[in-house]
């Protein structure tokens, strides 16, 4: 999988910076992919969503009480946009302190369900999001990615190709 | 080093555009509220649990309080207020044109802030603490 690390604008601000994924043969992100595919079935829940990730970029930052976390492996980062009391749509992240989230994908959250392993869709947008994290956690650890002083941006090389790290 | 590349999205503006004034000032509103909640626990060295058991509470609801998407009722909110001891409604109609007087001191020099930002009010505390921002340079002041 080809991708690479790009800022939000709409959604950035001065409390954090959101990044998403671009999918090279997709051409569009994992959040524009989230967004496509539940825009006709929950488009009230997804403008929810938008406003409250724009309150975190521009107003409170990405405090750890506004996600649902440890959805991925111990120390990964990966947790969920808090979910809504009866909301239907999950939405996957990787969170870096207070000042950096990477949004993800997710899906529809059938109440049925208890844990990820149960739903084929969210069980793939999760694991790619643990596989991302690996991806930059290697990248950091060979001090090709880092943040920026400020701690509100990635910096350095920020393109993936899943071949080259094999 | 190379930073990332700012990304516009037609979808995201689309739909946050489709977003109406009201509703998005609620929404911002209660992460707000709960980000000041979540202040006062911490204000008063206590974590959800002290708050949970202080109001008879579950510590899940406590968790959905802080998440940002809860709508409270009022008689939550008071009992929020008393026990942590922190102001989250506002009763007093606040005058048109207010002159407030303060004796301002330069205590230190500070090496970065963020330009005529504060913490605290006026009406908080006597003492507030204000960043200056002046051809670059930021001090930290405070009134008595």
């Amino acid at each position: 999988m080809r991708y690479r690390l790009v800022k939000i604008n709409k959604l950035s601000g001065y409390e954090a910076s959101l990044y998403s994924i671009y999918l090279e043969d997709e051409q569009r992100t994992l959040f524009e992919r989230f967004l496509e595919e539940n825009k006709n079935s929950f488009k009230s829940e997804l403008k929810n969503i938008l406003a409250r990730l724009n309150t975190i970029g521009h107003y409170t930052g990405a405090s750890e009480q506004f996600f649902k976390l440890r959805e991925g492996k111990p120390g990964d980062g990966v947790c969920a946009l808090f979910d809504i009391p009866k909301s239907n749509l999950r939405l996957y992240c990787i969170r870096y302190g207070s000042l950096v989230v990477i949004l993800g994908g997710g899906g529809f959250k059938p109440k049925s369900i208890r844990a990820l392993q149960e739903d084929p869709k969210l069980e793939e947008e999760n694991f790619l999001m643990r596989q991302i994290s690996r991806d930059i956690r290697k990248r950091m650890d060979e001090k090709e990615i880092s943040f920026s002083d400020d701690d509100m941006d990635f910096e350095g090389d920020l393109n993936f190709n899943d071949e080259d790290d094999e | 080093m190379s930073k990332a590349e700012t990304y516009n999205s037609k979808i995201i503006d689309e739909l946050f555009d489709s977003i109406s004034p009201e509703k998005e000032e609620k929404i911002r509103k209660r992460m707000l509220l709960a980000a000041r909640i979540d202040k006062g626990i911490k204000a008063k060295g206590w974590k959800k649990k002290d708050l949970a058991e202080a109001l008879n509470k579950r510590r899940s609801e406590i968790t959905r309080w802080l998440s940002g998407t809860h709508n409270f009722n009022s008689d939550t909110l008071f009992d929020i207020e008393r026990v942590l001891n922190i102001g989250l409604v506002t009763l007093n109609d606040v005058p048109k044109e207010q002159v407030i007087k303060f004796h301002l001191v330069v205590s230190e020099k500070v090496e970065s802030a963020n330009p005529m930002s504060y913490a605290g009010t006026l009406n908080d505390t006597s003492l507030i603490d204000l960043y200056y921002g002046e051809k670059s340079q930021f001090y930290a002041v405070s009134s008595n």
